[in-house]
């Protein structure tokens, strides 16, 4: 039985609701588990609503067997790195002792009671030009134990009922829940992140009427105890959650282990060859990652049309799926959705998209749409020439022919373009240079590489063992983000 | 709100804040009634002349603190800067407050689309914004304040102006890139080539 990832929000918006759903459903889910969400939107108080959702009462005693991940968020918060989960997952296998998690928060509590007084840890999304990158933990991350976190999204591994009992409205219920969880033996942690996990768009004005309020009863209940902070140094804290290196080393082992029990997903990589006649120029590639025990192939065949002389796609889909060898499984693009598989690489071998005056590819596999469903979005041609040399002028023709398939859009925003050897990388960077300017030369001579074609790859016979293994992956995978 | 203020003020604004709730909120609401009413029936005048509303002590302190009312205030000044240019009105076909604050929220989020690059939701994002025509006026008043937590703006507007241009929409294009602030030196040349072809300019 799957275990269970709890959303639970209160909402009084339904269009910042279904945003943060639409959100939610972009998660990579990991393996065993499945998400369900609950949306209360008649709450009494943050505190009631919460407790309603996780069917818990204030004098409950704590639960933490058989408990799902609950995750409380705003209405107004966007979870944009989709390894979210993943990462959640990662802290709280490697940490049985911790309860709870936050993603802004203080190390420690100011006597005010209010916490972005003290110092603040976490990472809050914030308006920026920067790139921004889904982390994803592939080991145990450093965490900063504090005293409190900010309620816009908190993490619980247990049921400790929120005390709707002293917080009625809508302020502190956060606070009070860090205080009693610890009180409850767990810790609560705010993981580092080098990139916002998610957005929360409060509109950043604070309507906090209320807030002195309860800011007084939340300094009554819990301000004259012994807990009231967790430490006095931070950087201690943090030292001991991160261990000694050789207990970091056995923890990643273990973690390793934990995520091959839990059927850690193989990294996809998806061929999308166009015409079954040029599968030859995948075909060496997709034989070395299908052997590859940590990825996993997808050969989805794309459909594509011919054009009329005034470059209109014409009415009739080819579609050439039936033509590959039996020995190659490929998926329906009926039944494949690449936005919500996100694979780790894609590889496409026909770069014109809509520039080419005779055929297209139907415009859902273009490659500035395909570019955003994966980080990796890989180009290497159907086809191999004679060597040009760049530097001389007695190539001059097919240089100028060269600008047909090289600045198209399939090399432009592709990721990788593998070419068939130095001597062609070298014209690529020369011709794409002179298209877009010195100053973009280096993006030129960071994305072509000359490593060889499929095409080179000679086989034996006719079935799937003659298929070469193609030497090009191992040089790929390193180059893969 | 924090900024520049000790722990000691901050609790200090807590309290004057608690004291002053009635006041506040019986300001945020007469505003909501004053927007219903130009909406439903007075006109853009009435809606424009709301400016005034915002320029004076209490109006100024308790526009600080709601989100709300913010919103509305940058939105009435789009609505200005669209008529000024006879573009159509974000408002022709709200009739309510509730509804503007909406349109406001739809816009933002559908600018956070774009900004991540959230296939396929970002093509909805750009549909949105083409259907209900959004002027850049309006994308300007939601993408540029205090309040928005939307990055990477050149992006977003260069993406906005690259679909009006493939929907055949030059002046529209020319406009997103317009607003721009600070525009790198790509854009302000792509800006000027617009503007060449749009008016027959440049160098023969």
């Amino acid at each position: 039985m799957k275990r269970i990832f709890h959303f639970i929000a209160c909402s009084n918006n339904t269009l910042l609701m279904d945003e943060c759903r639409r959100y939610i459903d972009r998660l990579f889910v990991p393996e065993g588990w499945r998400i369900e969400v609950t949306v209360i939107t008649d709450a009494k108080s943050m505190c009631e609503g919460y407790n309603r959702a996780a069917v818990m009462h204030p004098d409950d005693p704590p639960r933490t067997e058989d408990v799902p991940v609950r995750i409380y968020l705003h209405q107004d918060v966007y979870l944009i790195n989709r390894f979210f989960l993943h990462n959640l997952l990662m802290i709280l296998q490697s940490h049985p002792d911790i309860g709870l998690i936050g993603m802004a928060g203080t190390p420690q509590m100011h006597p005010s009671g209010v916490w972005w007084n003290g110092e603040g840890v976490g990472c809050l999304y914030t308006v920026t030009d920067d790139p921004l990158t889904e982390e994803e933990y592939t080991s145990a991350p450093a965490l900063t134990e504090v005293a409190s976190v900010d309620g816009f999204c908190m993490v619980t591994r247990a049921d400790i009922p929120w005390r709707e009992d002293l917080f009625d409205g809508f302020d502190f219920y956060d606070v009070s829940l860090c205080y009693e969880m610890r009180r409850a033996g767990l810790r609560v942690v705010v993981p580092d992140m080098r990139h916002p996990w998610c957005v929360h768009d409060d509109g950043r004005v604070l309507s906090l009427y209320h807030y002195n309020h309860y800011r007084k009863i939340f300094l009554e209940a819990y301000g004259q105890k012994e807990d009231f902070n967790v430490c006095t140094d931070h950087d201690s804290v943090k030292e001991q959650l991160h261990g000694p290196r050789d207990l970091i080393s056995s923890l990643d082992e273990s973690l390793r282990q934990i995520r091959e029990s839990l059927g850690a997903k193989k990294k996809e990589i998806l061929f999308l060859p166009c015409k079954a006649s040029c599968w030859n120029s995948m075909e060496s590639l997709w034989k070395a990652v299908n052997e590859d025990p940590d990825y996993e192939a997808t050969v989805m065949p794309v459909p594509w049309r011919y054009r009329d002389e005034l470059l209109n796609p014409r009415d009739t889909l080819q579609y050439e799926r039936e033509l590959f060898p039996d020995y190659v499984p490929t998926v329906d693009y009926h039944d494949y959705s690449i936005a919500e598989s996100y694979p780790h690489a894609i590889v496409i071998h026909n770069p014109y998209d809509e520039c080419n005056y005779a055929t297209t590819v139907e415009p859902n596999y273009y490659a500035r749409i395909l570019k955003k469903c994966t980080r990796n979005l890989i180009y290497i041609p159907w086809f191999v020439t004679d060597e040009i040399d760049y530097d001389s002028d007695e190539n001059n023709k097919m240089l100028f022919n060269m600008r047909y398939y090289v600045t198209v859009p399939g090399v432009v925003h592709s990721d990788l373009v593998i070419v068939q050897s130095e001597q062609m990388r070298h014209a690529y960077i020369e011709i794409l240079t002179g298209m877009s300017g010195e100053d973009r030369r280096s993006v030129w001579e960071e994305k072509v590489r000359g490593y060889g074609s499929p095409l080179f790859d000679r086989r034996n016979g006719e079935g799937y063992e003659e298929i070469p293994v193609s030497p090009l992956w191992q040089r790929i995978k390193e180059d893969l983000k | 709100m924090l900024k520049g203020k000790t722990p000691e003020e901050y609790i200090a604004l807590l309290e004057e804040m608690e004291r002053n709730e009635s006041r506040d909120l019986a300001f945020i609401d007469m505003v909501r009634q004053k927007t219903d009413e130009a909406l439903s029936s007075s006109g853009t005048e009435a809606l424009l002349a709301m400016e005034s509303l915002f320029s004076e002590e209490p109006a100024r302190t308790i526009l600080a603190r709601s989100a709300e009312l913010l919103k509305l205030r940058y939105l009435i000044t789009a609505v200005r800067n669209e008529q000024a240019l006879g573009l159509p009105l974000l408002i022709r076909d709200i009739d309510s407050c509730d509804a503007l604050l909406t349109r406001y929220d739809e816009i933002n989020l559908m600018l956070r689309r774009i900004e991540l690059d959230l296939a396929p939701l970002d093509e909805e994002a750009l549909t949105y914004l083409r259907e209900h025509r959004i002027s850049p006026y309006c994308v300007s008043a939601v993408l540029y304040n205090m309040i928005s937590s939307t990055g990477h703006r050149e992006h977003v507007l260069l993406r906005i102006a690259e679909d009006a241009m493939d929907h055949g929409a030059f002046l529209d294009a020319y406009g997103f890139l317009n607003v721009i602030e600070q525009p790198s030196p790509d854009t302000v040349a792509l800006k000027n080539e617009l503007q060449d072809a749009l008016t027959g300019g440049g160098s023969a």
